[in-house]
């Protein structure tokens, strides 16, 4: 069972009741939440994700609540709870979605040790992926917005899940995080793409989330094997320029961008080496999305037997 | 005086890679990977037999082990930035580094 077979407003019951359960590529959220926009919010963009039964396992249970008392009035705020735990200072109630989307981020960066997690967008195409690390403001979330939009699966926007048993990498499918600029520019790049209502304001600026399309959300089970780590940088008006680096050096910014690599001592040395032996690594400095594509295009014809 | 020995720390256990030419080094405990230099990486090669070494062993080594001909200065800048890098430390004598093994 999917989330869209359920109504909006079955949705919105088990979220104040119970809990909705969906399942994100390997892991499963068990959600609740009283917020009107935090059920819109997920019954748009999950709306293709599976739903696991009350008695499924989970492996974060969480909400997403206004905080009580006086602020319930003045200046409303949204108070995420992991375990009956407050990892985070509340955030104004407008900002209750994007909490709730970094918050899941958080759940699993913050918790999972049987996979190296990086920085990074992960897509994929014929089996091959690639391996979009970067700081915030770089434009990573956009280029991988628009490659999703144009033929490349989405794996995750922002975590890169790297098996430490054979190196591939898995899939999340969650929407795609989206800042400021960005979001028209995918607007007009894509007309037809799904998103979220706006949040103003917020520590990154004005977010969206843009739905994760449904045939990815379907394949979210199949793994890829990484074949290009990429950085991009967003330069505007700049012409698309795609350098290799060194490898070496992508092992140690990787290792820097990880969530966990410090965590996993030697079998995250490894298993991030093996990755990068088996991928080109390139600088990517780009100002249009179209470039980004092309080249992108022809990274995957350069490599096919 | 007593010649300086040095040697690979007693805590660091190091997993190695070399990746198109340039040498990469992982120490287990602390979980920090440095990317480093030819002669770092022999000279730490030298050293994980942990049996600590005077510059002239040092040199010796590099020399017919690995045929390389580095000078003094350069092995002494090298063995002073790996025992930055908290890789490597100085002990005043053969016996002193035994015991700091110990």
């Amino acid at each position: 069972m999917l989330l869209r077979d359920l109504t909006q407003r079955e949705c919105t019951l088990r979220l104040h009741g119970a809990g909705l359960a969906l399942r994100t590529g390997a892991y499963g959220f068990r959600i609740r939440s009283r917020m009107s926009q935090v059920a819109q919010g997920l019954w748009l963009l999950y709306a293709h994700h599976p739903l696991l039964a009350d008695t499924d396992f989970v492996d974060f249970d969480l909400s997403l609540d206004r905080v009580p008392g006086i602020r319930r009035w003045v200046r409303p705020q949204a108070q995420f709870l992991f375990d009956g735990d407050s990892p985070f200072e509340p955030l104004p109630a407008d900002h209750a979605y994007p909490l709730l989307e970094w918050s899941m981020n958080w759940c699993i960066s913050a918790h999972v040790l049987d996979t190296l997690l990086l920085h990074s967008a992960v897509i994929e195409r014929e089996g091959l992926a690639v391996i979009l690390p970067a700081p915030a403001g770089s434009g990573k979330s956009t280029l991988c917005a628009g490659l999703v939009l144009r033929g490349w699966r989405l794996l995750s926007d922002e975590l890169g899940m790297v098996s430490l048993q054979d190196g591939s990498v898995g899939a999340l499918a969650r929407p795609v995080s989206l800042k400021n600029e960005s979001l028209a520019v995918i607007q007009r790049f894509e007309p037809t793409a799904v998103f979220n209502r706006v949040s103003v304001g917020t520590s990154k600026g004005t977010v969206t989330h843009m739905q994760a399309p449904a045939d990815h959300v379907a394949r979210m089970d199949e793994r890829a094997r990484p074949r290009w780590v990429v950085f991009p940088r967003y330069v505007a008006g700049s012409p698309p320029l795609l350098q290799p680096r060194s490898r070496a050096d992508s092992v140690l910014e990787l290792g820097r961008n990880s969530f966990n690599y410090g965590l996993l001592g030697p079998a995250g040395f490894e298993t991030l080496a093996d990755m990068v032996e088996a991928c080109a690594c390139f600088d990517f400095q780009y100002s249009s999305l179209d470039d980004a594509v092309a080249t992108f295009d022809q990274l995957l014809r350069a490599a096919a037997p | 005086m007593m010649p300086v020995c040095w040697m690979l720390h007693p805590l660091v256990r190091l997993h190695w890679r070399q990746i198109d030419g340039e040498w990469l080094v992982h120490e287990g405990l602390c979980g920090a990977t440095h990317m480093i230099d030819l002669l770092s990486a022999a000279v730490l090669t030298c050293l994980e037999a942990r049996v600590p070494l005077t510059m002239t062993d040092l040199l010796d080594q590099l020399r017919t082990d690995l045929s390389m001909d580095a000078t003094s200065d350069q092995v002494g800048a090298t063995v002073r930035q790996l025992a930055a890098l908290s890789l490597v430390m100085s002990v005043a004598t053969p016996a002193a580094a035994m015991h700091a093994a110990a």
